[in-house]
């Protein structure tokens, strides 16, 4: 018997630390602030949108193509260069716009993918307990031993840099921690009344998980699943940022960045915060999403 | 006779996860797409050097035996020799691991120092304006990537201002002030990765804490708020501390690359990185192995830790 | 205000001169609460004095405001959403009006507190030697070694077994009864001239809670110390207290010494808390057998005397107009009631008092 009731948490390594701390965060501050979404989640909710229907159409914008040269190099911004131009005079802000397809690409692919195999994975094994669920729970906790970026790194060294690749050793990555809350919620819900109510009237296993239990746990997968995709972003982003991931010059994040903080580029600055600006605004945007609904849906998920 | 039990099947669970690991990072080199050796000396290496790199790989055998073989010699010390530099892995590995050491204990006690009294202000009083602007602080710093702070460090504070350098490592032993110098920046960088986490661990635990009526209990004794806060509600606060600060540590080791990349502070991840642009897969295998064996194990101790310091969890070996 | 000796220490006079002030005097107190229900009156003007080495039996149901009026006594609530008013004048000095620095010098020192749950009143994580000796420290400035040496007489004398080895151990190595026990050393340990014991017995067993109880009467005559005894259970305080306080809804209803109170009981809820005092023979677990129906809303009480919508003598006056606490023929004897008991005859059912299980507290 494990000692603590921290001992299962204590074994969820990196990827998992960050959502454990995500868990922690909603923590009853005020009373008040329950039961509202509040202000600030639409605009983080406006924001996400808008980053992601930019990047869903870049093509029909009227913008430039993010490899088009034939611009002076290091623009200020202007009417018609809003980001100003980069170092080889390509139009930063059409970068941006098309570098944030890979991030949104992986980000949300990989957590899709992870919640689709976790949270199937993590229902079957919370309701029915049992040989699966050691065995999940097992494969689960092994994965979550692993460094999950420097797997990621690894694998991406190893076997290549294209962008489903990515996305999907990071979705194998995801879905441990996603198993997990899916799971303890799937637990918790299984022995309420209204579960046992279902059963007693002769309900099937099937139509219980599918109509009673999932849409209860849906709240948890998918306040987490925000908090994971910016994680996803971030480590696509750092992939990018050290050349490890797409191949230039497609346009990511992260090695716009990584061009623009090079030595040539010190004295114009913008070059690398504009990117730096907006993946910010996206990370911040889908942390406070997550977040905020975790608190309306009153997700305490402190042990995962 | 339960913690004996628990102790043994933390240490099984070890055992089977180190297993898995090194078994995985062995694998690694047959992801390399065609021959692994052809891909990795190109078309030029001679019969010889092929012949050693595939013994070297444990290529020479089925999966099953070359892994036998190549742990074998890993547990002997022996991860291979760099078929560019010609120095032994191991060597490399114990050249840059004192970085990396240095960087996880300078950042980690900074990251710790910082959060811990800005917990302990929130914490007193829950939703006051001192805590508002903390939990937005921090809910910021999580939003930006080491990546990213480790660029604006640099750029302002070597770039614009020089005041530490922008680039560079200088070991402890040879140079104290100057190593400081070049530990400073990316130091700070993996501090502030940690510090929001931290943060708001510590301050949810502590506000649970200060509810409790043994808090209420030691102000009826007359102690003072600080000693309140010191004596009696941080310790019961700090277990999940203790795990974070191991999960930290953990995820440090594995995800500093990209800060000692950005400061070309040659530990394991610069390293490593390096391996990966030069193609020297047997350093990165090494470097990989390292890594995650420290990581597990960290994991592991902070578990085992975490099991002995909490008074509380010894119940169950009393009852 | 001349409250700050020049040590910067609070000066009590301890002596009893003839025109020493009382012990304690609470002077129409009030304490609510806002919430978002609204203002919850849970202590709403109580007023009574205690002597010095007397011993106070506060009574009645479970949230009638016991606590509450045990933490303001001491000034121990939170502020943060604290209405309060009244004074509580502890030798003399309101400790309504003293700043925090100050209430820290008179907690642990000459006012102390016995908690109901020794589980989670001991710091979990910190040895109870510690616990014991941390105020000893600062308040009476002992050395570590002088501390120590104390705080192992303390425990001694509360009946703790081998108190040297106790020094080390975590409050979850001790039984329930020994943990209040290192509760009620700790509350001793300064020599507090009053005593606040919050249901110091409620979570134990009953033959444990007469050894507690007996423990305290014994220190307390042993240290001439004063206390306020709080409990849901009159049977507790009948052969302990020498007056008696019952409280319901946040009022004083009825009080007096002792004796006189329990032979002439006039409030018809003192009566019936009287018909709830479980018995030895009964199962541990059935504590206050219900009275018939719920305390009221604090937040809006009834109109009248509060009791009413319970009592089985109610009168129509009951629910008009609020009865004055006043005395009766007894010197002393003081309560709350239009109709005291015997004065009418009984209408309609008397009151459960077959056990109608659940804790009450
Ligand atoms: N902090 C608080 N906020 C709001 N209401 C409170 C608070 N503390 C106590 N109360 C209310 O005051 C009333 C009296 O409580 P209490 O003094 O604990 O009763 P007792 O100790 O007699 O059982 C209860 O109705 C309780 O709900
Ligand atoms: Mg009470």
């Amino acid at each position: 018997m494990p000692p603590s009731p921290d001992a299962d948490a204590a074994a969820l390594p990196a990827a998992g630390a960050r959502l454990a701390v995500a868990a922690s965060m909603s923590v009853p501050a005020s009373s008040a602030s329950k039961r509202k979404l509040g202000v600030v989640f639409w605009i983080a909710v406006a924001w996400i949108c808008l980053v992601v229907v930019m990047a869903v159409f870049a093509g029909l914008l009227p913008i430039d193509g993010p490899d088009n040269l034939s611009y002076l190099s290091k623009l200020g911004s202007s009417f018609s260069h809003p980001f100003g131009t980069d170092e080889l005079g390509r139009d930063l802000f059409s970068r941006v716009i098309f570098g944030s397809r890979v991030s949104l690409e992986v980000g949300f692919g990989s957590i899709f993918l992870g919640l689709v195999a976790g949270g199937f994975a993590g229902l079957i094994a919370g309701y029915m307990r049992g040989i699966f669920d050691a065995v999940t729970s097992a494969v689960a906790n092994v994965i979550l031993s692993f460094p999950a970026l420097l797997l990621l790194i690894t694998v991406a060294a190893f076997w290549g840099r294209a962008w489903w690749k990515i996305t999907l050793i990071i979705a194998i990555i995801a879905t441990a921690p996603l198993f997990y809350v899916v799971r303890s919620s799937t637990i918790s819900f299984a022995g309420r009344d209204f579960v046992l109510a279902a059963r007693t009237m002769g309900a099937s296993r099937w139509r219980i998980v599918t109509r009673e239990i999932l849409p209860n746990v849906m709240p948890a997968a998918i306040s987490f699943g925000l908090i994971g995709v910016a994680i996803a972003i971030v480590a696509e982003g750092t992939l990018s940022f050290l050349g490890l991931s797409v191949a230039a010059p497609t346009p990511s994040w992260g090695n716009i960045i990584a061009e623009g903080q090079s030595s040539t580029a010190a004295s114009d600055p913008w070059i690398w915060i504009w990117p730096t600006l907006i993946m910010f605004m996206t990370l911040l945007a889908l942390n406070i999403a997550g977040d905020r609904l975790q608190r309306f849906f009153d997700v305490r998920e402190g042990r995962l | 006779m339960n913690r004996l039990r628990y102790v043994a099947t933390r240490l099984g669970q070890l055992v089977i996860v180190l297993l898995l690991v090194s078994f995985l990072t062995f694998l690694l080199v047959h992801l390399l797409p065609g021959d692994p050796v052809t891909t990795i000396l190109g078309p030029a290496g001679t019969a010889q050097t092929r012949a050693l790199l595939r013994a070297q790989l444990g290529l020479d055998h089925s999966i099953p035996v070359g892994y036998a073989i190549w742990l074998w010699h890993a547990l002997q010390g022996n991860l291979g020799q760099s078929y560019l530099s010609h120095q032994t892995v191991a060597s490399a590995i114990s050249q840059a691991l004192p970085i990396d050491i240095e960087l996880v204990i300078i950042s980690q006690v900074l990251a710790l120092a910082i959060a811990i009294p800005l917990a302990m202000i929130a914490a007193r009083r829950p939703g006051g304006w001192l805590d508002q602007v903390g939990s937005s602080v921090s809910f910021g710093m999580l939003a930006i990537p080491a990546f990213v702070t480790g660029v604006i460090l640099q750029q302002l504070f070597a770039v614009h201002y020089h005041v530490f350098p922008a680039t560079g490592w200088t070991s402890l032993t040879s140079n104290f002030v100057q190593n400081v110098r070049d530990a400073a920046l990316p130091s700070i960088t993996v501090a502030l990765a940690s510090v929001a986490g931290y943060m708001r661990l510590l301050r949810a635990e502590m506000i649970n804490t200060l509810q409790e009526d043994f808090i209420t209990m030691a102000r009826s004794k007359g102690l003072s708020t600080p000693r309140i806060l010191m004596r009696h509600a941080f310790r019961p606060s700090t277990f999940p501390l203790l795990t974070a600060a191991g999960l930290s540590i953990a995820a440090v080791v594995s995800s500093d690359f990209v800060v000692e990349y950005i400061f070309q502070a040659p530990g394991l991840g610069y390293q490593a990185i390096n391996a990966i642009y030069a193609r020297d897969y047997l350093i990165l295998q090494g470097d990989v192995l390292v890594i995650a064996v420290l990581f597990v194990v960290s994991l592991f101790v902070v578990n085992m830790l975490y099991a002995v310091v909490d008074p509380r969890t010894r119940r169950a070996a009393v009852t | 205000m001349s409250l700050l000796h020049k040590a910067g220490r609070l000066a009590f006079p301890d002596v009893e001169a003839p025109g020493a002030p009382p012990l304690l005097e609470v002077d129409d107190l009030h304490t609510s609460f806002r919430t978002p229900l609204g203002l919850v009156r849970a202590v709403d003007g109580v007023s009574f004095t205690l002597q010095r080495g007397r011993t106070m039996g506060l009574v009645g149901e479970s949230g009638s405001g016991k606590t509450v009026l045990s933490r303001s006594i001491m000034g121990l609530l939170p502020r943060a959403n604290l209405e309060r008013s009244g004074r509580v004048l502890f030798s003399g000095h309101d400790i309504t009006a003293m700043r925090p620095r100050e209430l820290r010098q008179v907690w642990g020192a000459h006012i102390a507190m016995v908690f109901q749950d020794p589980m989670t009143a001991l710091n979990p994580v910190v040895r109870i030697g510690r616990q014991i000796t941390e105020h000893l420290r600062l308040h009476l400035s002992m050395s570590r070694s002088e501390a120590r040496e104390t705080a192992i007489a303390l425990l001694n004398s509360v009946g703790i077994p081998e108190p040297r080895a106790r020094l080390r151990s975590y409050p979850f190595q001790l039984s329930g009864g020994m943990r209040q026990r290192v509760m009620i050393a700790i509350a001793l340990a300064c020599g507090p001239k009053l005593l606040l014991a919050d249901e110091p017995t409620t979570g134990l067993d009953v033959t444990i809670q007469a050894q507690i109880l007996d423990l305290l009467a014994a220190q307390q005559a042993e240290r001439y110390m004063a206390m306020i005894l709080v409990t849901h259970d009159l049977g507790v305080v009948a052969g302990r207290a020498d007056d008696v306080v019952v409280m319901y809804a946040g009022k004083i209803v009825e009080m007096g010494p002792t004796n006189a109170l329990f032979s002439d009981v006039k409030m018809p809820y003192t009566e019936a808390l009287l018909a709830s005092i479980p018995r030895l023979t009964d199962p541990v677990h059935t504590r206050l057998s219900a009275i018939e129906g719920r305390p009221p809303d604090l937040v809006s009480p009834p109109h009248g005397c509060r009791f009413a919508p319970r009592c089985r003598y109610v009168q129509a006056r009951c629910t008009e107009e609020e009865p004055p606490l006043v005395e009766g023929d007894t010197p002393g004897h003081l309560f709350a009631c239009w109709f005291p008991v015997g004065s009418i005859t009984t209408r309609g059912p008397r009151p459960t008092t077959a056990a109608q299980s659940g804790p009450s507290s």
